[in-house]
């Protein structure tokens, strides 16, 4: 039997993964999942799934980036999941969505305001993120999937059309309902007081 | 769609349509007359200027978001010990 080449072409002792990448996998999940429990889900089942394929592993990529693309799968496979468990409660969004938004002659129901300059400080980047956060929490899960493919992901259209068995038209309306919907809570939860100044409410089309 | 529709196009586009092609610029080329619809359009509305606004906003923070390192958050020593036992118990 011919010796096995003792190049980097096998994967470390998986005693050492935890501790080795454990928290950069986590970190990666986190974020993109938004909930600790199944971001720790996904690490186990991402260290588990190389365990069981540690022969796959070809040395080409460094160990973490392999670790990586493996727990990207498992990301876009729980966000699959998800979203079709969700599919048979909630029907495709529909253009009726759009009707409570924008009133006759499709202006704005509930105008944008008080959104000026785009370089926030620090202190509003903070503020802006915490606001996010909670407005991204109250997205329903069809649009709340698309936010995590792609604000957090960054994936580009034709792959999470693919992702979520979407036509990309459908993509681009969910991402538009998306969009809207974080408009009107962030007036609300960052902008806040700025909203009701009534000089910024009198701007018109 | 023939000239004299994309001319209608452009000359009608309201703000419901105007805010959709601001999201789609982000996902796909716009067509010239959707170019110059959304140009038209923002020139003559301020509510449209000011979610153009905010969805620049909201781009640039997601990019910062998805680029930075979460550094302060950690795997919890409970789930650690699980996920090492689960792979001891599978080696
Ligand atoms: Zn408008």
């Amino acid at each position: 039997m011919p010796e096995q080449p003792a190049t980097n072409l096998t994967t470390s002792d998986p005693a050492t993964w935890v501790d080795a990448h454990g928290d950069i996998l986590f970190r990666y999940a986190v974020k993109r999942v938004r909930d600790r429990e199944t971001a720790e889900e996904l690490v186990q089942e991402t260290l588990l799934a190389a365990l069981q394929n540690r022969d796959s592993f070809s040395g080409k990529s460094a160990e973490q980036t392999w670790f990586i693309s493996i727990l990207r799968n498992k990301i876009v496979d729980h966000i699959r999941k998800r979203a079709r468990e969700r599919d048979r409660f909630e029907p495709t969004p529909d253009e009726t969505y759009f009707d409570a938004k924008f009133a006759k002659k499709g202006k704005w129901s509930d105008a944008p305001v008080g959104w000026s300059g785009s370089n926030l400080s620090p202190d509003e980047l903070r503020e802006f993120r915490a606001a996010l956060d909670l407005c991204a929490d109250k997205l329903p899960p069809a649009l709340a999937h698309v936010f995590s493919l792609r604000e957090l992901d960054q994936m580009d259209s034709d792959s999470i059309c693919k992702v979520l068995s979407i036509t990309p038209t459908n993509l681009w309306t969910r991402l538009h309902r998306m969009r809207i919907t974080l408009r009107e809570c962030l007036e609300v939860h960052w902008l806040g007081d700025a909203k009701t100044t009534p000089a910024a409410a009198k701007e018109g089309c | 769609m023939n000239l004299l529709k994309k001319i209608q196009f452009v000359l009608n586009v309201n703000c419901r349509q105007a805010s959709q092609l601001l999201s789609d610029k982000s996902e796909r080329p716009l067509a010239g007359y959707e170019r110059a619809a959304l140009r038209f359009h923002l020139f003559v509305c301020g509510p449209c200027r000011k979610y153009a606004l905010f969805l620049l906003i909201l781009r640039d923070v997601m990019m910062r978001i998805s680029a930075e390192p979460n550094d302060a958050v950690h795997l919890s020593h409970e789930s650690r010990s699980r996920i090492k036992a689960t792979l001891e118990a599978h080696s």
